[in-house]
Parts: structure tokens; sequence; C-alpha cells
């Protein structure tokens, strides 16, 4: 099968189109990207520039070089990941009238982002990393995030960070780790500077995914607290595309608890999940002290993310419903 | 003339056994009052021979959700259905609500007493707790790993009575038991087995244990005990039931689905021990005398809802993230699976007195019964895991749990000589340190706010008081309700807050300075209490 992953233009998930390419080819099929992250900075200059000319000329730029792309490598199904711009009903309509398969992986949360709502029912199958409120549509799966085998394959870095989070300061984040007196706390991440923390490392800009992963890495406790628009919140439904980056690099982490965790790891052999703010400050004094039992449950987290959640997976899964 | 006193329970049928001591106690005092209990009729049938009771108001559970709906109470429809029942309209001296809905809170408004403990709604239909034991009690249902105290000892705290052991809470006629012994030999029990009930089932999946280890515990119990398996369970229960029986190679009597809830205390107090989920049959099994197995995953926690009485044991789950709460339960709960069929096996022979079979406990730790010198009932250690993050854990919440029993203790009218002290170990060091600076920072906190409330209140006392003023004041104590609500608070102190808060007239300024100052006088006061006597 000839599949085109079209890619995000900015955000988390732009990392994802190339991996994702080389998942579907190692899964046997022909495949293609379309990475439209080089425009990010264009689309981000744009964004909040009130030039509308120049903006209606981005966004034609872009949809036209995905039909030439279509038209180029003619693929038998398009594959589109969050945020990426395979949203134009017109477009999608025509592909499909084509006999172009079309299939969209939201890897987002649907309270955050409420763009879902108006392209969802545009393919045929839309994926999802959360089960509500998708689980009404009738072309919906769930397809939990995975790891790229590839690029947690990194050399063994010296563990010289104790504790550190990487990620956006969402007001969960924010709260609690004010509240966390550990020395060796640092963190990374576009937005920190202005929260006041003093353990912010890199405040001012979104690490590269391979800074991040470096980081990961090098911590010997990654805090992996789920981004929450409540301050005190500490639960949730999806598990996110971080708990199986780090799974699969071999990084011991702590998370808080997610619904859907344990279809996908232990969360207590082989990440530690907890329910409790307390119970997670509690989990970083003892895992500071005891490093040897954090080496062998990352240890049990890589074996678990190689074996059930590589992208390859992820790409034989959305196959399932196309061949 | 003793008290009228009137208890309105609408809640699960474990909930309303676990309240059985507190109405026994109260029933001891004297003069004898007279108690009505008002429960679900659909639980009601065990309670009917309670001597303690002398009239019991069963509802249907249908009106309760039709009248009492938690999303829309209709005033003029629940004053036409307390008109239809007598019960509601006489006048008390003590009316206690242990439901947890607020409509129960709406419904104990319109009645009359003298004196109001539990959920209680305010003129507005606000939701007031009223009574430091139904704060407590409510507070705590958010914090289980941080409570020490027994349900069946806060729902004694709430009716006012001095706390001691209550046993056979839950008596049963003699021809029952009876025709249910003789039922059970019909059924293949004899002299030579020592019968042992299992409760394969719960009220949520999350919550049970899986049956192939039930199977796997019945076969241990059966050949290396000579046990005879009972089965217990609903209706609703049966597949569970018919999983085991094709599972089991060893004689079984299946009573699940065929048992009705009044033949229940009686059953299950012909067998020697019930291992059971945390279900309503497991404490009926401990109501009536019937030593328990309590397994606790998922959202049970055994310090809260163990079963009352001495020499029960609690396995409980050692999952990091267990107890969960509602907002972190997950699909699909390994807790309860990683409980081994040893684990469980052990507290089998440590709750029978036979010799421990010296098996390796893993998923869970082991806790046993008694009662403190102050008439708690109190579940204590008896053996878990070692070397592992999930032990540490359960030990280290088990250390905070005295510790907060320390902190509430005193508001609360307990002794806390049962609290381990400062000078311990390292860990218990490190606790009763973090609560401690918690409670300075807090200190800190209600000093600011009384000091506000009083600068109001002389501000009121002057001829011409500053209005911009007062508002600066008032904008100083908003900023102290935020830091309490954002701040590391000691365990409960925030809902307690909210709670005393809530009762709170908003009527005039001075007026709601006066109970401000007091609000923050009683918590500060619970603080400092704390640091002085650790």
């Amino acid at each position: 099968m000839r599949v085109l992953v079209v890619g995000a233009i900015q955000g988390g998930t732009a990392p994802l189109c190339g991996p994702l390419q080389k998942a579907f080819a190692d899964a046997g099929q022909e495949s293609d990207c379309l990475d439209f992250s080089p425009h990010s900075e264009e689309f981000l200059r744009l964004q909040f520039s009130g030039d509308e000319e120049r903006t209606y000329r981005f966004h034609l730029d872009i949809r036209l070089e995905l039909l030439e792309k279509i038209r180029r490598f003619e693929p038998e199904l398009v594959f589109g990941i969050a945020q990426s711009p395979l949203h134009d009903p017109e477009i999608l309509g025509a592909l499909r009238k084509a006999g172009i398969k079309l299939a969209f992986w939201f890897v987002e949360d649907y309270r955050a982002f409420d763009y879902w709502k108006r392209i969802c029912h545009l393919f045929d199958r839309f994926f999802a990393i959360q089960k509500e409120p998708f689980s009404r549509l009738g072309n919906f799966h769930y397809l939990p995030p995975a790891c790229d085998p590839d690029s947690c394959d990194l050399p063994a870095a010296e563990r010289d960070i104790a504790v550190s989070f990487v990620g956006a300061p969402y007001p969960n984040r924010v709260n609690f780790f004010a509240r966390l007196n550990c020395a060796g706390f640092r963190i990374f991440g576009e937005g920190w500077s202005a929260c006041g923390n003093p353990c912010v490392e890199v405040g001012n800009r979104r690490l590269s995914a391979r800074e991040a992963r470096s980081v990961y890495a090098r911590s010997r406790i990654n805090l992996n607290l789920h981004s929450e628009t409540d301050p005190v919140g500490f639960g949730g439904d999806f598990v996110n595309p971080r708990t199986f980056e780090l799974a699969g690099m071999g990084a011991f982490q702590l998370t808080n608890m997610r619904k859907h965790l344990p279809l996908h790891f232990d969360p207590a052999d082989e990440v530690i999940a907890l329910s409790r703010w307390e119970d997670m400050k509690a989990a970083v004094e003892y895992f500071l002290k005891h490093p040897q039992e954090a080496e062998e449950i990352a240890a049990r987290a890589k074996a678990r993310a190689m074996r059930d959640h590589t992208l390859r997976q992820r790409a034989e899964e959305v196959l399932n419903f196309f061949m | 003339m003793g008290k009228n006193i009137l208890i309105i329970h609408f809640s699960r049928l474990g909930d309303m056994i676990q309240s059985l001591p507190a109405v026994k106690l109260l029933s001891e005092t004297e003069p004898r009052p007279r108690i009505t209990y008002a429960c679900l009729e659909e639980f009601s049938r065990p309670l009917r021979h309670v001597p303690w009771i002398d009239e019991l108001v069963s509802v249907p559970l249908a009106t309760v959700n039709e009248i009492l709906n938690e999303k829309g109470i209709k005033p003029e429809v629940v004053e036409r259905w307390i008109e239809g029942m007598p019960p509601f309209r006489r006048n008390y001296d003590l009316l206690i609500n242990w439901t947890h809905n607020q409509g129960s809170g709406y419904l104990c408004s319109r009645i009359n007493s003298i004196r109001k403990e539990g959920r209680i709604s305010g003129a507005g239909n606000e939701i007031l707790v009223s009574g430091n034991w139904g704060k407590y009690l409510f507070a705590a249902v958010r914090h289980r790993t941080n409570n020490p105290i027994n349900m069946s000892d806060i729902y004694i705290g709430m009716t006012g009575v001095k706390h001691r052991p209550a046993s056979a809470t839950l008596p049963t006629d003699p021809e029952s038991d009876a025709a249910c012994r003789e039922r059970l030999w019909e059924m293949g029990l004899c002299e030579s087995h020592i019968p042992i009930g299992l409760q394969l089932g719960a009220s949520s999946m999350n919550r049970v244990w899986p049956v192939e280890n039930f199977i796997r515990l019945g076969e241990m119990l059966s050949s290396r005990l000579n046990a005879r398996i009972v089965l217990f369970g609903s209706e609703k229960e049966r597949g569970l039931a018919e999983m085991f029986l094709r599972g089991a190679n060893f004689p079984t009597i299946d009573l699940v689905g065929q048992t009705r809830i009044n033949d229940l205390p009686p059953l299950l107090k012909c067998v020697r021990l019930l291992v059971s989920n945390d279900t309503g049959p497991m404490h009926i099994a401990a109501a009536v005398g019937t030593g328990t197995v309590g397994i606790f995953a998922s959202t049970a926690y055994f310090s809260l809802t163990g079963p009352y009485g001495e020499g029960h044991i609690a396995v409980q789950s050692n999952y990091p993230c267990a107890p969960c709460l509602n907002s972190t339960r997950c699909d699909h709960p390994l807790c309860a699976e990683a409980i081994t069929v040893e684990t469980v096996w052990e507290a089998v022979c440590l709750a029978l007195g036979e010799a421990a079979g010296g098996e390796k406990i893993r998923g869970a730790a082991l806790y046993r019964s008694s009662f403190t010198q102050e008439g708690l009932l109190d579940y204590r250690p008896v053996s878990g895991e070692n070397n592992s993050f999930a032990a540490w854990l359960i030990s280290r919440r088990d250390m905070q749990s005295r510790a907060v029993h320390a902190l509430w203790a005193p508001w609360l009218g307990l002794e806390r000589r049962d609290a381990p002290v400062r000078t311990g170990d390292g860990g218990t060091a490190f606790v009763f340190s973090t609560l401690g600076t918690a409670c300075v920072e807090y200190l800190e906190i209600y000093r600011e706010a009384m000091d506000a409330c009083r600068s109001i209140l002389r501000e009121f006392r002057r001829d011409r008081p500053r209005i911009e003023y007062i508002k600066s004041r008032i904008e100083l104590l908003n900023k102290t309700e935020a830091k309490i609500i954002k701040g590391e608070a000691p365990p409960l102190l925030k809902e307690i807050n909210e709670f005393i808060m809530a009762e709170a007239a908003v009527c005039n300024f001075p007026q709601l300075a006066r109970e401000l100052l007091e609000k923050y006088a009683v918590m500060a006061n619970i603080v400092t209490r704390f640091e002085s006597g650790c």
C-alpha cells in the first residue's frame, strides 16, 4: 500500500512525521511523508501579524504543496498527524472521490484542542489517544502514542541531572512544581521564565526533540506530570507521548496516574504512577536514594515499550483497517 | 425520658452495617433514647431485628433518587413527600445524617431537631456539614490514606457517645440461625469441615480480586485446612460463581443468587471466616461476629472501611497509585491482580490463628484490627513486602496517618496517646517535621487573617468607618482564602476550612468578620496544638 504521512506545521507532534513514515515502510508499505515543520517559523510569525494577505497566501501554498505531493506520490492512504494542515473539507472530499483512503491521528487532549469536531467526520478512520468523547463516532479507533526505537537508541549518558521536567507550564505543573523542594530539580520548556520558579533551566524556548531526549537520558528521575488546566488536578485519561518516549529510552519516570495507563504499562513495575502529588514528592525523595531500583524499573519499561509500543506496531494497527 | 433521635442513612448496605456500632452505643446511653433509623428499603431487611432501632423507616431507592435528586431538588415535591411521612414530621432532639448526597441534606433542613449532625443544607440550599466529626467524615473521604480512623468510629463520634468497642452489632434471631445451619448441612457441610465463605464480587468490578485467584485459594483452603468453601453473592455475581465452579475441583456450597438479604446475616454467622472484597457482606460478617479477610484494591482503603471488630485482617494493595481517587481510577486495574494467592493465604492463616505458611507477601500489606486504649478500632501492620518503593510508600502512609491523627485528635476530643512520637525512627521524624512545617506556615496565614478580621471589627466600632480601609482588609481576607486553597496544607485542613467557611453567613461585614475570626481561631488552634504536642 502506498501511504503518505502528512506532518504537523508546528507543535509537539511535528517530529513524528519522519519516524512514522519509516514505521509504515518497516511494516512493508511504500511510504512517503510531507513534513511541514520547516514552515513553523513563518506560521508562528504570521499567526499574530494581522497580515491577512500573507496569511492567506501562506495557507494557499501549504495546500498546493499538499496537492502537488499527492499528485506525484499517488498514495492509497493519506495519514494525517495532529496539527497537520489536513483539514480542508473540499480537498479531503476530492481525495476521497479519487478513491484515496483518509486517516487522522489526533495525538491531542480533546479538552485543549477542539478542532477535532470540525474534521473527525471527514476521515475514513479517526484515531485518538483518548476513548471519550470519541467512542460515539463510527470511524473512531483508540490508538495510543508510541516510541520511535531509532531515536530512543541513544548512547548511555551520565545521569548528571537529579530530577527534571521538560514541557509547557500548564497550571497544574506551575502549581505543583512550585512546591517541590528538591535540590537538583531542573525545568526546561517554553513559557517557564514567567513563572518565577528558581528551578527553571531553560524557560524561554521549546527544547528540540533531540535536546529533550538528552535531558531525559541524563536525568535520574523524569517527572512526567501530564498537562491539566486545573491547578490542583492530578488525574486524567490519556497517556501522553512522553510516557512512551521515556519508556523506550529506558529513562526512569514518575507520572500521575492515568485512566488508560495500565493498558500499556504496569503502574508499579514499569513506570511509577501516583494518585496524589504528596506521593509523587515522596517518590522523588525515595528514588533519589534508590537509583538502582529506578534503573531496574526503567529497564522493564524499555523492554515493554520495545515489545508492545513502537511506532511500527501502531502503523500495523492502522493498516489493519485498510488492507 | 430518653432523647428522640432520628438517623438518616440512605446509603449502600456496607455503609449501613458500619453505622450499627454507633447505633448500638447510642442506644446504651442513659436514659435510653428512642431511635428512628431511615434507610433504603432494598437494604433494610437485615436491620428489622436490630433491637436498638426502635423504628425503621425504609424508603425505596427509586423514591430517594426521584425526590432527593442531586441535580435538582424541587422543594414543593419534597414538602408533599414529607407530608406523607409521619417520622419526618416529628420533633427530634438529635438528627444525624450519614448520607453523602445533597438531597438528604435538604431533607434534613426540613426536619425539626434541636441538634443536627452531618450533612444539612443551609437556607440557600448550600452544603453545610454540622459538627466536628461530620466535617472530619466528609474531609476524610478525600484523604483516605491520611486517615487512620475507621468509618464506624467516625459514626460513633458523630453521635457524641464516648468511643468503646461494640460487638455483635447485628443480632440474628435463633430460628433463622437454626434454619440456615440446617440448610448448609443439607448442602454438604459437616462437623469435620471448617466452613469458609468466599465473596467473589463487589459493587465495582475494579475492586474484584480475580476469580482464578479465589479458585486457587479455595484449593489451598480445601486441601490444607480441610475447609468447605461456601460461595456468597447476589444474582448479579452469578457469572463469577459459574467461573469459580468451572475451575474448582473441590466441593463447594454455592449460595450465589440463592440467598435473600435477610438470610445473609445468619448464613454468614455459620462460617468461620469470610474472604471478601470490600463489600456489604464483609461488613455483615464482621457485625455478626464472623472473622473476615478483606481484600482492598482500587478505590477501597482498609483504614476507612475495614471491617469493625477485633482480629480482622485487611489485605491492602500496595500499588503506588492505590487507593485511586475518582479522577485517577483506571480502565484496567492491575492492583487487585497483583495481590498474590499466597498473600491472601497468609492473611487467612493469621485470621484463623493458624501457623502462617511463611509464604512471600506480594502486592499487598497485611493489617490486623484491634482496639486502642481509648476504644477506637486500629489496623496495625503485621507483614508486608520489604525493600521496594511500594513497601516504603505504604509504611510511610501508615506513619503519615498516625501523624495526622495527632493533628486532628484534640479537635475531635480524642486522646492522642496512640500516635507515634516525633523521636521515632528517621522516617517518622521526617513525616512529623513535614507536617509540623506545614502547620507553622498555616498558623502564619491564620494569624494574618485574624488580624485582618480584628481590624474590620475595630473599624466598625468607629463613628465613621473608613469604607476603603475595610475594603482593603476584605481584599486581604480574599487573598488569605486563596493562599489556603493553593498552599500545601496539612491533610484535611483545607476541607475543614471550607466546611467552616460555608457556615459563615455573609449578611453583613462585622458579622462576617466575627465569624471568620472565629473560624481562623479554630484552625489556628488545631495547628498550634499539634505543634505544641509534638
